[in-house]
């Protein structure tokens, strides 16, 4: 059964809330959600590879991924764990490094729904609206090298015409 | 660094014109047809003046065109701005699910180690 990730976004608010079930206990998902080794593995849009993966699992402590995109651009993003109360919460602190004034809250739950299955919803809370907005627009530029990329590849694979 | 500023302010324009109930009123009137600015008024018992103010934030964010002489050519709604808004939400929701769908696999190796683990013992 393929799940689909909800995401929520209201006008004029401040928030942007992701969800989803993942077929695993939570002390599972917990593993792979605070673990370097792992995070390394899922974390971030396909299309993108993650080069540096540091995680200090403690209150205070830092965290930091970087994105390369086909285009070689590197993307940054980091900050500092507020609330670790495993394994149900994670508060920390999310700074997008080219805005580094422009830091967001971001809350992951790790809801226990029985059966060996776990709900994961993060929420992300920004300083302003616009931080927010600017936020969801941000994949927009790399969706386009990704589409560039992607069209290609399809056009490499045509036949050349006679 | 410019394409994405103009972005954001697009949609933060966007998102700024609906989250006001009367404009979002106004675009769920316009979205059955065109009207006019006294047609709209009528339905919210606001001044002429007070529904301009709305209409002004409205056509700035691209979500409504006017014609020439508001007074007496209708409004109409552009509904490609908000398929915009759409696309843009479905991109950021891409970026998760693409996530996601992989740490799905990372789970049900786990999962499997935690079983072969337990036959081991």
């Amino acid at each position: 059964m393929a799940e689909t990730t909800s995401v929520t976004a209201e006008p004029g608010q401040r928030t942007i809330v992701i969800t989803r079930v993942f077929d695993a206990p939570r002390h599972l998902v917990w593993e792979a959600a605070t673990r370097p080794e792992l995070v390394r593995r899922w974390w971030g849009p396909c299309v993108s590879e993650i080069t540096i993966c540091e995680i200090d699992l403690r209150i205070g402590g830092a965290w930091r991924n970087v994105l390369r995109f086909p285009d070689g651009s590197e993307h940054g993003f980091h900050g500092v764990y507020r609330e670790i109360v495993k394994p149900t919460r994670i508060v920390q602190t999310l700074v997008y490094e080219p805005f580094p004034d422009a830091e967001a809250v971001e809350t992951a739950e790790l809801i226990d729904l029985g059966g060996g299955r776990t709900k994961l919803q993060i929420t992300i809370l920004h300083a302003t609206v616009e931080g927010r907005d600017a936020h969801i627009a941000s994949g927009m530029e790399n969706g386009l090298a990704e589409t560039h990329r992607r069209l290609d590849e399809v056009l490499a694979s045509l036949p050349r015409a006679a | 660094m410019n394409a994405r500023r103009s972005q954001s302010a697009k949609l933060d324009d966007i998102f700024g014109a609906l989250a006001d109930p009367t404009r979002r009123a106004i675009i769920a009137r316009l979205a059955t047809g065109e009207a006019t600015v006294m047609e709209l008024a009528k339905p919210f018992e606001l001044s002429q003046p007070a529904i301009s103010k709305h209409l002004q934030v409205l056509e700035r964010a691209g979500l409504i065109s006017r014609g020439r002489d508001a007074q007496r050519r209708p409004c109409r709604l552009e509904a490609s701005a908000l398929a915009d808004v759409d696309r843009w939400l479905a991109r950021f929701r891409q970026f998760w699910d693409e996530s996601f769908d992989r740490l799905d696999d990372v789970l049900r190796e786990l999962k499997d180690k935690e079983k072969n683990h337990g036959r081991d013992n």
